[in-house]
């Protein structure tokens, strides 16, 4: 429920409040959008195994943000970042898919 | 899920301990053990220190966690909906200044008209004061004939507007975009021939689209656009002549602008309509300045009037 509220309290935030995002950070902010949502279904796979642990979580979250982040910024000045920004994604799309697939497990039995 | 081998070629010895899949062990890990390996160590150690596995979700390091991606997702959304480019915004302030602009010269064409109104009655009172009848009929005709006035009356009514499924002005303005059908679309050569044929079928005064024509008027293209008295203008083209409409709708038919006309409907497909109409009111031109003034020879005390010249393009 906490978490659900947390969730719901900040989208409310971010879009009432409407934090201009900067200009140089705006290339990194779906990969961020991306890898955050890899951390929440992550999270919600470890809760229903019974395994969450909060600092894990967190940690979990902001690395993947991060280090997505920071190979976005990589490719950008090697000249590939598009490329790589295809590789996070499909990393992260990949194991937010076998995570969902194994809530799905979870939930449905299925 | 355990990978399978598509190849036929007999299974070669390999070293024992030596995984089938080895070269794809990125790929296996990938899809086998998404979850963080984290939080099964983590699991593990609290339960060696007799804790349960589970932290549990209410913990505030969750709730702020929680707060925090909830607001990135909101940031991501709003601001990857709109492609806010620094062009796009650019762009924006540009449409912006142009409207705004547009609506300050509608506003002093509006005071112009009111300010000449009021000059041509002072002038109408002060010609009658000094018995110049002569000179106040002389001026009416001239300011008639020169677009000065808006004029009221009977007339024809052309109607060019772009063939079915030509480019038009397209809203972004890139030809990339457009489909390729340029032919059907109205150019401002099209126009003149068109108004060049109605002054020459005997009206008495011409309007496109609400822009009065003087002597002084062009009809242009700039860009995609065509300008009229340096106004854009968008299709359809309304192109209002006074005059009486019978003989100028003969007269236009027989000429060079009547032919090119039906030339525009029958071989690009430009839809052309020619409707008379009893009542058209055409605005004064806005755009008159006096050019040349002299003074009346019959009577030297008489205020210099303009005279605009009044001789059809």
């Amino acid at each position: 429920m906490i978490p659900l509220l947390g969730l719901v309290g900040g989208v409310l935030i971010g879009l009432l409040w409407g934090p201009d995002v900067p200009l140089g950070l705006q290339p990194y902010l779906p990969i961020a959008v991306i890898a955050a949502l890899d951390a929440v279904f992550g999270a919600v796979r470890a809760v229903l195994d019974g395994i969450f642990n909060d600092k894990v979580f967190v940690v979990s979250f902001l690395a993947n943000v991060v280090v997505a982040a920071f190979i976005v910024f990589l490719g950008d000045q090697l000249g590939v970042g598009s490329q790589l920004s295809t590789g996070v994604v499909v990393v992260l799309g990949v194991r937010i898919f076998s995570n969902v697939a194994s809530i799905r497990r979870h939930l449905f039995k299925a | 899920m355990s990978p399978v081998s598509h190849r036929d070629s007999p299974p070669s010895p390999r070293p024992p301990g030596r995984r089938l899949d080895e070269s794809m062990t990125l790929l296996t890990s990938m899809m086998e053990r998404p979850l963080d390996p984290g939080y099964a160590a983590a699991a593990e150690e609290r339960q060696r220190a007799g804790l349960p596995t589970s932290t549990g979700l209410r913990t505030p390091t969750v709730a702020v966690a929680a707060l925090v991606i909830g607001l990135l997702l909101a940031m991501g959304a709003v601001a990857l909906r709109a492609p806010s480019t620094s062009a796009a915004r650019a762009k924006e302030d540009l449409v912006k200044q142009v409207e705004s602009r547009r609506a300050a010269v509608d506003k002093q064409a509006v005071q112009l008209r009111t300010t000449r109104a009021q000059v041509d009655e002072l002038q109408a009172r002060a010609l009658s004061q000094q018995g110049e009848a002569p000179l106040q009929t002389r001026l009416q005709t001239l300011n008639l004939a020169s677009g000065a006035d808006a004029v009221t009356g009977k007339g024809l009514k052309v109607v060019l507007d772009n063939a079915e499924g030509a480019r038009g002005t397209s809203a972004d303005g890139n030809p990339r975009t457009t489909p390729e059908n340029t032919e059907g679309v109205v150019l401002s050569k099209d126009l003149q021939v068109v108004v060049n044929g109605l002054w020459e079928a005997g009206a008495e005064a011409i309007s496109v689209n609400g822009q009065r024509l003087t002597s002084r008027s062009a009809i242009r293209f700039a860009g995609e656009a065509i300008l009229v008295n340096y106004r854009p203008l968008a299709p359809p083209y309304t192109i209002s002549a006074i005059g009486d409409p019978a003989s100028l709708q003969v007269e236009f038919a027989d000429n060079d602008g009547g032919a090119y006309a039906r030339a525009l409907k029958d071989n690009y497909g430009i839809r052309v309509s020619i409707d008379a109409a009893d009542t058209l009111t055409l605005p004064a031109a806005t755009s008159l300045t006096v050019r040349d003034a002299t003074v009346p020879t019959a009577s030297p005390t008489a205020s210099p009037t303009a005279s605009p010249s009044e001789s059809p393009p």
